[in-house]
C-alpha cells in the first residue's frame, strides 16, 4: 500500500533521515519505535508532503508521491495525524470532522462517516457545539483520529498518540487503532515506548538516527532485540549490563 | 610581535568603514574632477541619502524590526536645524517663532550637534512605547509616530509654516561634506555594531527568546538602536535641509520611506556594506531611468519613456531582490577581511585562556540550593504538572527523566521563568524567584539550553559566547575572556571565528551548552543535550558534563532521554509521568524501580496501571 | 440630543469605514501573516476606476455614470480582480517568507500602484462626484442625519453579518478558519492553500472595493494616496484589536473611529488639526497598557 525507500531528508544542512526504508501493507497496522530525534516525526511530515526528501521515493498503491503537495497527498489518500494534536481550538468539534471531509464529494458517504464516527468516539458525540480547544488531552486525540478517517484515508499516520496522556487514554486510544486495524484500515504509528509497539503491531521498525535498525513482525521480535536496537549497543553482553533497567 | 598584533586588530576592526569610506572617495573625486554641475548634484544627494540609509540600517540591520516611520527623525532634525541657522531676517517671512529663536542665528556646525541630538532624543522617547510591543507590532506602530509628528508639523504654522515650504536655509553641504558625514556615520555604525550595544541587539536579532535567556535586556536594546538610529536620520534631514536650503513637512512622508527602505533592501539590511552599496546601486538605477524618461537619442530615433518610470523601475527592483536574494546584493555579509590572521587569533585567544584555566577553580559552595516546591501547572484545563517537588544543590549532577510529555520542559519552564506555575513556587538559595523574568534569573544563576539549541545562527561561535557574557553583566573585554576560556577548556577554541549555522550538528549542540556556561551559571539546566549525537559523541558530552561542576562550580539539571548518558554522569535522578514524580534515586535505584520501568519503556501489564 | 446622536452617527459612519478596512487586513494577515499595506490602494483604483483614465484634472465619469448596481458590480469586480492578481504575482512567490518580508513586499506593491496611478491619471486631486443622492439629510426619530451614513453602517453592519456567516456556515469559510489557526494541519486534510488564499484576498478585495465607494462618495475627491489614511487608521486598529483577529479589527476600527470624533469634538479649535497625533497617541497609549492588544491570539505568539 504504502512504500518508503531509502529516503533521506535534511533540516538545512543536517541530515535528520539518512536511507531510511519501509512498507505497509493493506489492512496492517504498522509502528515505528525510535529514541526521540531518531528521525521517526521527520519521516511522517515526508510522507505527508511537509517536507521534501533529497533522495528517495515514496509510493502510494504503486504511485510515485514524492514530493507533491500536502494537499494533494491528502487527497490521494494518506492522512497524517501530527505529534501535539493539533486540533483547530476555535472551531467547535463538529467543525473540525467536517474540515476532514471538506475535499471529498460524496456527500451521502460523509455523512454515514460523520456518525460512523461518532460511534467510534462517543465522547466527541456529547462535545459537538464546544470549541475543538476547550477538550481534554484525550478527547482531542479522539478528536484527532476521528477527523483523520473523515477523510476515508488509504492509509492513516498516527504519530505518537501517546504523547502526553495518561496511561488509560493510552490504551484506548491504542484499542481505537487496533479495531481501526481490524476493520480494515492501514495505519502507520509512531512510538517511543518498545512496549506498546509490540502489544498493538502487527509488524515493528525500529529506527536511529535516521535509520531502520531492525524491522520484523512483532510476535517474532522481544523486548530485548527492541531494546538493543532501540539504544543501539553494539557489545551486546557490556552494554546492556550497563544500561539495562 | 605585540604590536603588529595591535595593528591588525585595530585594522580589523576598522576594516568596513575604512574600505567603504575609500571606495566613496574615489567616486567623489571622479564626479568632482568631470565638473558636470548635475552629477555633482547627483552625487552629494546620494550620500545625503546614504547618512539617512546608514541611520536606517542601525535599527533595522540590527535588530530584524521593519521601522517605517524612521523619516519622521529627519523631519524633526530639519526643522529643529532651520530655526537654529536661518538668518533672523528669513525667519521673520515665514515663522513666528520665541524671541531667543527669531533673534538669533546660530553657526552651522554646533547646530547641527544639536539638532540632530534632538531627533536622537524624540526617537529615545518614542522608543520607549514602541518597543514594548512584539516584532510586526513594532513595525506598525512606527506608523503611527509618522503620523502623529506629520499632522502635528503640519499644524504648527508658528514654527514649522505649516503645509507650506520654508524657503531659505543657509546653503553649505557639498559633495565633501555629505561625504565626511557618511564617513562619520559609517564609522560610529561600525563602532556601535561592534560593541557589547550592537553583539547585543543582534542576538535578538537572531534568537530573541534565546537571547533572554542568556540575560539581554532586548527592549533596552532595541531603544538604543532606535535612539541611534533617529540620531543619525537627523543629521540625513539636516545635511538635506542645508543642501536644497528648502523643506517641506509633505516631503518627510512615505514616498521617501519607501525608497530609503528600498535602497536598504536592495543592498543587503543585514550589512552595513549592504546600505552603502544598496544606496549606490538603487540611485543609479532610478537616475538612469529618469534620463530614460527626459528622452534619450539612440541612433536616428529619441527613445522616450514615460514619467514615472523610475519609480515603478524601484518598486520592482525591490521585489525581486526580495524574492531571489532576501539579504541583498551583499547578501548580508560586509567586505571580508583579507589578511587571514585567524590562526594568531585563535592562538593568541588559547594561550591567555590556558593561563588563566591554570588557576585553581573558586571552591564550591554547596549549600546552595535551588528548590521548586509543590509546583503545578495547568494549560487550560490540563494539568501539564500537578504538585511536583524538585530539589538540585550547587555541584551535584540532577537528572530529570520521564516519556515525552510527562512534564520535564514545562518543569523546567518554571525553574528558569520561561512559565509561570499556577500554584507552587521557587527558590534559589530560600529566597522566593517564582515572579522573577527569565532574564533576572539568567542574571542571578540560572541558565538553560534549549532543545531547539536555538544558536544565533548569524554570528561566531565567540559572538554566541560574548553575547551570554555580556547579558550577565560582564564588559566586552571580559565577556570575551569568559568566552575563550570556556572555549579553550572544551578544546573547540579552533572553531572559535567560524559562524554558528555553518557548524555541523554535535558542534551546534556543544556550542549551545558552552554558552550556557558562559553566563557563569550557579544552576545550568542541559535540554535533551544528547538528541540526535552518535554514541562516539555522547561519550565526548558525558565527559564534558560530568567535569562541569568541578571547573564551574555550578549545579547541573539534566533532561535527556539518552539512558546511558543520564545513568553515567548523574548522581541523582528523579523520573515523572504525566506530570508527577513517581520515582527519585540514585541512578542504581532507578534502574531497579518497576515503576519507571512500567512508565518510560511502558509495560505489558498497562492495564493494571492507571 | 440632537448634537450627541449626530456625534454618535459620525463615530459609527467612521468606525464602519475603519473596520472594514481593517478586516481586509485582518484575514490576510490571519491567514498568510501578510500585513497588507497595498490594501489602500486597492480602494483607492476602486475609486479611480468610476472615471475616464486621462492625466487631465477634470475627471470624466466612466462606471461611476452606470446605474447604481452595475456600477457597484463593476467596482467591487475589478478591485477583486487586482487582489487576486497581486496575490498571484507579488505575494505568491514569496509565500512561506517571514512576515517582515511580505510586510515589505507589500510596501513595494503599494508603491508601484501608486506611482502607476500618477502616471495614468496625474497626481493633482480629481473632483468625483458619485450619488450625489447620498449627501441629502433625512429624519430619523426626529434627529437629521446624512443618508450617507446610515448607507455607511447599514451596509457594514451586512457586511459583518455576512462575514460572520460566510466564516461559520461554508465550507470555505470554516476552512479558511481552520487555515487561520494551523495552514499545514489544514492542508494535511486536503484544504487547498492556493484556494484559501485567493478567497482571503478576494473577500479583502472585495471589502476595499466597498470601501472605496463609501468614501468617494463622503470624500467628493480623489488622489492617487486616496486609500493611505484609511490604512494607516485600519493598521492601528488591527494591532490594537490583536494581530489576526477578525473581532478584533472590527472592535480596533470602531475604536479608532470613536477615538477621532472624541478628540474632534472635545478638542479646541486651536488643536483641531493635530487630531490625528491625538488619535494616534492615544492607540500608543492604549498600546502601552495591551501590547498585543484587546483579543490575544495564540498562534500568533511563539512558544518556547
Amino acid at each position: 500500500m504504502l512504500e518508503v525507500e531509502t529516503i533521506e531528508v535534511s533540516y538545512g544542512r543536517i541530515p535528520a533521515v539518512r536511507g531510511l526504508s519501509f512498507r505497509v501493507d493493506k489492512g496492517e497496522l504498522v509502528t515505528i519505535v525510535g529514541p526521540n530525534g531518531a528521525g521517526k516525526s521527520t519521516t511522517m511530515m515526508t510522507i505527508a508532503g511537509a517536507l521534501t526528501p533529497t533522495r528517495g521515493l515514496i509510493r502510494l498503491g504503486g504511485v510515485d508521491i514524492t514530493g507533491k503537495r500536502p494537499e494533494e497527498i491528502a487527497r490521494l489518500g494518506i492522512s497524517f495525524v501530527p505529534e501535539g494534536r493539533h486540533v483547530f481550538s476555535q472551531l467547535t468539534v463538529g467543525e473540525n470532522l467536517l474540515i476532514g471531509a471538506d475535499m471529498r464529494r460524496d456527500r451521502a458517504a460523509v455523512r454515514s462517516d460523520y456518525d460512523r464516527a461518532l460511534a467510534y468516539f462517543p465522547i466527541l458525540k456529547e462535545r459537538l457545539e464546544m470549541p475543538g480547544g476547550k477538550l481534554s488531552g484525550g478527547e482531542q486525540q479522539q478528536l484527532v483520529i476521528a477527523r483523520a478517517l473523515m477523510t476515508r484515508p488509504k492509509v492513516v499516520l498516527v504519530d505518537e498518540p501517546s504523547l502526553g496522556l495518561a496511561p488509560i487514554i493510552v490504551d484506548l486510544v491504542y484499542d481505537i487503532l487496533r479495531k481501526l486495524r481490524d476493520e480494515g484500515s492501514t495505519l502507520v504509528v509512531v512510538e517511543q515506548s518498545t512496549h506498546r509497539a509490540l502489544e498493538n503491531a502487527d509488524r515493528i521498525y525500529v529506527v536511529r538516527n535516521g535509520q531502520v535498525t531492525l524491522e520484523g513482525a512483532s510476535a517474532k521480535l522481544t523486548d530485548k532485540d527492541l531494546e538493543n536496537a532501540y539504544f543501539g549497543f553494539e557489545d551486546k553482553t557490556d552494554g546492556v549490563a550497563a544500561v539495562h533497567f | 610581535m605585540p604590536g603588529q598584533s595591535r595593528l591588525f586588530s585595530i585594522g580589523r576592526y576598522l576594516w568596513e568603514p575604512a574600505t567603504l569610506c575609500a571606495g566613496l572617495l574615489i567616486l567623489t573625486i571622479a564626479a568632482d574632477l568631470s565638473q558636470n554641475g548635475v552629477l555633482i548634484f547627483v552625487a552629494t544627494n546620494i550620500l545625503i541619502q546614504m547618512v539617512m540609509v546608514i541611520g536606517l540600517y542601525v535599527f533595522i540591520g540590527n535588530s530584524g524590526i521593519l521601522a517605517f516611520g524612521h523619516i519622521t527623525y529627519a523631519m524633526i532634525g530639519a526643522y529643529a536645524d532651520a530655526w537654529l541657522t536661518m538668518s533672523p531676517f528669513k525667519k521673520s517671512f515665514a515663522l513666528n517663532l520665541p524671541d531667543f529663536l527669531a533673534n538669533h542665528s546660530f553657526a552651522v556646525f554646533p547646530s547641527l550637534l544639536v539638532a540632530g541630538l534632538a531627533s536622537g532624543i524624540l526617537a529615545l522617547l518614542t522608543g520607549l512605547p514602541l518597543m514594548r510591543m512584539g516584532g510586526i507590532a513594532i513595525s506598525i506602530g512606527t506608523f503611527a509616530v509618522l503620523v502623529i509628528f506629520n499632522t502635528i508639523y503640519q499644524n504648527w504654522g508658528d514654527w514649522t509654516f505649516g503645509s507650506s515650504t520654508l524657503v531659505g536655509i543657509p546653503l553649505y553641504v557639498t559633495e565633501w561634506v555629505a561625504l565626511a558625514w557618511v564617513c562619520a556615520a559609517l564609522v560610529v555604525a561600525t563602532v556601535y555594531q561592534k560593541s557589547r550595544f550592537g553583539l547585543a541587539l543582534r542576538s535578538s536579532r537572531e534568537d530573541e527568546v534565546a537571547a533572554h535567556s542568556v540575560g539581554i535586556h532586548v527592549r533596552r536594546e532595541r531603544i538604543i538602536g532606535f535612539a541611534l538610529s533617529g540620531l543619525f536620520m537627523g543629521v540625513g534631514g539636516i545635511l538635506q535641509a542645508h543642501f536644497l536650503g528648502s523643506i517641506a513637512v509633505s516631503a518627510f512622508w512615505i514616498p521617501v520611506t519607501f525608497i530609503l527602505i528600498a535602497m536598504l533592501m536592495v543592498g543587503g539590511q543585514r550589512s552595513l556594506t549592504g546600505a552603502v552599496v544598496g544606496t549606490l546601486v538603487l540611485s543609479i538605477v532610478m537616475q538612469a531611468l529618469r534620463q530614460l524618461e527626459a528622452g534619450l537619442q539612440v541612433a536616428s530615433f529619441n527613445l522616450q519613456l514615460p514619467h514615472g518610470l523610475s519609480e515603478l523601475g524601484a518598486a520592482l527592483l525591490m521585489l525581486v531582490i526580495l524574492l531571489l536574494r532576501k539579504n541583498g546584493l551583499t547578501n548580508g555579509r560586509e567586505i571580508p577581511w583579507p589578511f587571514p590572521d585567524e590562526a594568531r587569533m585563535i592562538e593568541e585567544g588559547r594561550a591567555k585562556a590556558l593561563v588563566r584555566l591554570a588557576q585553581p577553580p573558586q571552591p564550591l559552595d554547596r549549600t546552595s540550593r535551588l528548590e521548586a516546591q509543590d509546583v503545578s501547572v495547568q494549560f487550560g484545563g490540563l494539568a501539564a504538572i500537578t504538585k511536583v517537588t524538585v530539589s538540585v544543590a550547587r555541584g551535584e549532577i540532577f537528572g530529570l527523566i520521564g516519556p515525552n510529555g510527562a512534564g520535564k520542559t514545562t518543569m523546567v519552564n518554571v525553574l528558569t521563568g520561561f512559565q509561570a506555575p499556577t500554584t507552587g513556587q521557587v527558590l534559589l538559595n530560600g529566597t522566593d524567584i517564582t515572579r522573577v523574568t527569565p532574564r533576572l534569573r539568567t542574571q542571578q544563576g540560572l541558565a538553560r539550553s534549549f532543545q531547539a539549541v536555538r544558536l544565533f545562527k548569524d554570528m561566531t561561535v565567540l559572538d554566541n559566547l560574548e553575547v551570554a557574557g555580556i547579558g550577565t553583566g560582564l564588559t566586552r573585554r571580559a565577556a570575551r575572556d569568559r568566552a575563550w576560556d570556556i572555549l579553550a577548556w572544551m578544546n573547540f577554541e579552533d572553531k572559535a571565528l567560524v559562524r554558528a549555522d555553518t557548524l555541523p550538528y554535535g558542534d551546534e549542540r556543544r556550542v549551545g551548552l558552552a554558552r550556557v556556561l558562559a553566563t557563569a551559571p550557579q544552576f545550568a539546566f542541559f535540554d535533551e543535550p544528547a538528541a540526535g549525537m552518535s554514541d562516539r559523541e555522547c561519550d565526548d558530552l558525558m565527559q564534558l558534563i560530568s567535569d562541569i561542576p568541578g571547573r564551574f562550580g555550578c549545579g547541573v539539571l539534566l533532561i535527556e532521554h539518552n539512558m546511558r548518558v543520564v545513568m553515567g554522569v548523574c548522581q541523582r535522578i528523579q523520573v515523572m509521568d504525566s506530570g508527577r514524580t513517581i520515582a527519585e534515586g540514585t541512578a542504581a535505584e532507578i534502574q531497579t524501580n518497576p515503576a519507571v520501568i512500567r512508565a518510560y519503556l511502558g509495560s505489558k501489564s498497562e492495564k493494571t496501571y492507571a | 440630543m440632537q448634537g450627541f446622536i449626530q456625534h454618535l452617527a459620525d463615530a459609527l459612519s467612521l468606525g464602519s469605514l475603519f473596520a472594514l478596512t481593517a478586516l481586509g487586513i485582518s484575514l490576510l494577515f490571519g491567514i498568510m501573516r501578510l500585513v497588507n499595506f497595498a490594501h489602500g490602494d486597492l480602494i483607492t483604483i476602486g475609486a479611480y476606476a468610476l472615471i475616464v483614465p486621462s492625466s487631465n484634472p477634470n475627471a470624466v465619469m466612466f462606471i461611476g455614470l452606470w446605474p447604481v448596481l452595475d456600477t457597484i458590480i463593476a467596482i467591487c469586480a475589478i478591485v477583486v480582480a487586482l487582489a487576486i492578481l497581486c496575490e498571484r504575482l507579488a505575494f505568491k512567490p514569496m509565500r512561506g517568507a517571514n512576515p517582515s518580508v511580505l510586510m515589505i513586499a507589500s510596501f513595494a506593491v503599494s508603491y508601484f500602484l501608486q506611482n502607476a496611478l500618477i502616471m495614468i491619471y496625474g497626481s493633482r486631486p480629481k473632483g468625483v462626484n458619485l450619488w450625489p443622492a447620498l449627501a441629502q439629510s433625512v429624519s430619523v426619530g426626529g434627529v437629521r442625519l446624512q443618508l450617507l451614513q446610515i448607507v455607511t453602517i447599514v451596509t457594514t453592519l451586512v457586511l459583518l453579518c455576512g462575514l460572520t456567516l460566510f466564516l461559520r456556515r461554508s465550507a470555505i469559510g470554516r476552512q479558511m478558519r481552520a487555515a487561520s489557526e494551523n495552514f499545514m494541519m489544514a492542508r494535511f486534510l486536503g484544504v487547498r492553500a492556493n484556494l484559501v488564499i485567493a478567497a482571503a484576498f478576494a473577500i479583502s478585495g472585495f471589502f476595499a472595493a466597498v470601501v472605496s465607494l463609501l468614501y468617494v462618495v463622503q470624500r467628493g475627491t480623489i488622489t492617487y494616496d486616496f486609500g493611505v489614511p484609511l490604512v494607516m487608521a485600519a493598521f492601528v486598529a488591527t494591532v490594537i484589536g490583536g494581530m489576526g483577529s477578525v473581532l478584533g479589527a472590527v472592535l480596533g476600527g470602531f475604536l479608532v473611529g470613536f477615538a477621532n470624533v472624541f478628540f474632534q469634538v472635545v478638542l479646541p479649535m486651536s488643536l483641531r488639526g493635530d487630531r490625528d497625533a491625538f488619535v494616534y497617541g492615544f492607540v500608543i497609549l492604549v498600546l502601552l497598557v495591551r501590547p498585543a492588544g484587546l483579543i490575544k491570539v495564540k498562534s500568533v505568539q511563539e512558544r518556547v
